[in-house]
């Protein structure tokens, strides 16, 4: 009897190239090393912004954002300047799962993906998720989950409070989430299985330090979380059968912080953005004159007259406006280093039918730097608890096929996966 | 389980041949007992009338029954719909806690 391929896809949400790289040849990750040894091990770009919910957008649907239509963990309402919360009903490009007929499917915790709607075997969803009515289906697997003490993501205020406590429930998360994927792993017939491991990330903004620093308190913590991961990624490597597919990746990577920059200080101080000095940290309080505004991570709009209900910029002015900006982003020095790496025009990096809703610059940053879209802030930049920063060009990919690399070329991004995945699909 | 999808046109053909199927059986049977087509005509043109009120009272009814019908937790989401205030200060508070809000 021919058994039927499968594609098993383990995703490390944050975990640099560089670090996997390091682990792995200090034996720390030695499952991994010997994956890395057989396989096709690559750094990867993230998209553009490296934030989760638009990494694993494209991840799972090949698209870029104009495509997919997720910019970000917030958008804007054009009609009152309100944040909004882009979640999975926003996502206008169907998952790959969803595209594979007759295939059932796990899966477990990508970022981006409440709620879950009802699909051809199991989905529990990943940050940022609610609730565990509307995160899992089918909703059977609910009071088995409550059992495993299962959780959607670690409780992050508790590292604002003390560092163990933090800890303690980033462990318990992990080992939930280990005894879910195991017990999902029995599930019947299935053809692809997706497990994301978020508890990476929050280590990574609490705790990079740790990682770079030896002689830091949470340095052993910081490896014998790797270490652990890693047992997974080896049990798993076991569990395959020949034919599978297995693919481990990041959405994006880290590196350390040093400053918290913030944009819209750096707007307002320009004068592009015009706020009340008492704002209570809310958009729909920008008044007229405002030229331009950020959100978070590096994303800048301009406001359009026609689009917005303060808009400020007519449209004959709007690139000259975008240039304006472009020339002050690229000519920021803090301290004698440039601020921005990279200024990007919208039409640079999307295309698709969303272009439209798309931020009008965004912008990468330079090492250390981690851009932030505060708007009560009264500091060009900050330093608080988070020592790790997302980093777009040193995301990682490893797939167990060679011919993955004529597929992929020699520096793969986030949006080559599902072309992997459809490779493996049609052979 | 295996899962396809039908298309519009498979399911109109469908739908057609049934139709003509249900006719001529009803039609046969008609003519076995009256031999008559005048009253076979009558009946078939009744019985499919009655059929389509009938067919909608039995809709109607089955439609109040809840027995047999599983309820998943978002068959009343509403895609076009806003989230709840409640739910979008749960994710306010998860996003500051990571740093992405102020």
């Amino acid at each position: 009897l021919k058994r039927a391929f499968r594609t098993i896809i383990i995703g490390l949400d944050g975990v640099p190239f560089s670090l996997i790289k390091e682990l792995s040849e200090k034996q720390v990750m030695s499952s991994t090393r010997n994956l890395i040894k057989k396989g096709v091990f690559k750094q990867m770009d993230s998209s553009i912004p490296e934030v989760s919910s638009v990494a694993w957008s494209s991840i799972i649907t090949g698209k870029n954002p104009g495509e997919h239509g997720i910019f970000g963990f917030t958008d804007i309402s054009e009609r009152t300047y309100q944040l909004s919360f882009p979640n999975f009903y926003h996502l206008k490009v169907p998952p790959f799962w969803e595209k594979r007929v007759g295939q059932r499917s796990i899966i477990i915790n990508i970022p981006g993906t409440f709620p879950v709607r009802p699909l051809n075997g199991v989905h529990i969803s990943g940050f940022v998720s609610l609730d565990l009515e509307r995160s899992v289906y089918p909703p059977s697997l609910i009071s088995k989950l409550t059992k495993l003490n299962y959780q959607v993501d670690v409780d992050s205020s508790k590292a604002h409070k003390s560092m163990d406590l933090f800890l303690n429930d980033l462990d318990k998360t992990l080992k939930a989430r280990i005894d879910a994927y195991r017990l999902l792993w029995k599930e019947p017939d299935w053809q692809n299985f997706v497990l994301v491991f978020t508890g990476t990330d929050r280590l990574s903004h609490f705790l990079w330090e740790a990682y770079e620093n030896e002689n830091h308190l949470y340095h052993s913590y910081f490896l014998d979380y790797f270490q652990r991961l890693d047992k997974i990624i080896g049990e798993i490597a076991e569990r395959i059968f020949e034919h599978d597919q297995l693919i481990l990746l990041s959405d994006h990577g880290f590196e350390l912080l040093e400053k918290e920059i913030h944009l819209n200080f750096f707007l307002k101080e320009l004068g592009f953005l015009k706020i009340k000095p008492e704002t209570k940290g809310d958009l729909t309080e920008i008044e007229f004159g405002t030229k331009a505004f950020a959100l978070d991570p590096g994303r800048i709009y301009i406001n359009l007259k026609d689009r917005y209900p303060k808009g400020s910029v007519k449209k004959r002015d709007y690139h000259k406006v975008r240039e304006e900006l472009i020339k002050a982003f690229s000519e920021w020095e803090l301290e004698g280093k440039k601020v921005v790496k990279k200024v990007f025009k919208k039409e640079e990096i999307y295309q698709g039918p969303f272009l439209n809703q798309a931020p009008d610059l965004v912008l990468i940053s330079n090492k250390g730097f981690d851009f932030k879209a505060k708007i009560k802030i009264k500091e060009l930049w900050t330093k608080g608890i988070f020592t790790g920063k997302h980093t777009q060009d040193n995301a990682f990919l490893l797939t167990q096929r060679r011919v993955d690399e004529d597929i992929i070329g020699p520096k793969p991004s986030v949006f080559d996966i599902c072309k992997i995945i459809e490779a493996k699909n049609s052979n | 389980m295996a899962l396809a999808i039908e298309t519009h046109k498979r399911a109109l053909l469908k739908s057609i041949s049934w139709r003509i199927f249900a006719l001529t059986i009803l039609g046969i049977i008609s003519w076995i007992v009256t031999h008559s087509w005048i009253k076979v005509g009558l009946i078939t043109i009744i019985y499919n009338l009655v059929q389509i009120f009938f067919f909608y009272l039995h809709e109607r009814i089955w439609h109040k029954i809840k027995w047999g019908r599983i309820k998943h937790p978002l068959s009343e989401f509403d895609l076009n719909r806003e989230l709840r205030e409640e739910d979008k200060k749960i994710i306010e508070e998860q996003l500051k806690v990571l740093g992405y809000l102020d």
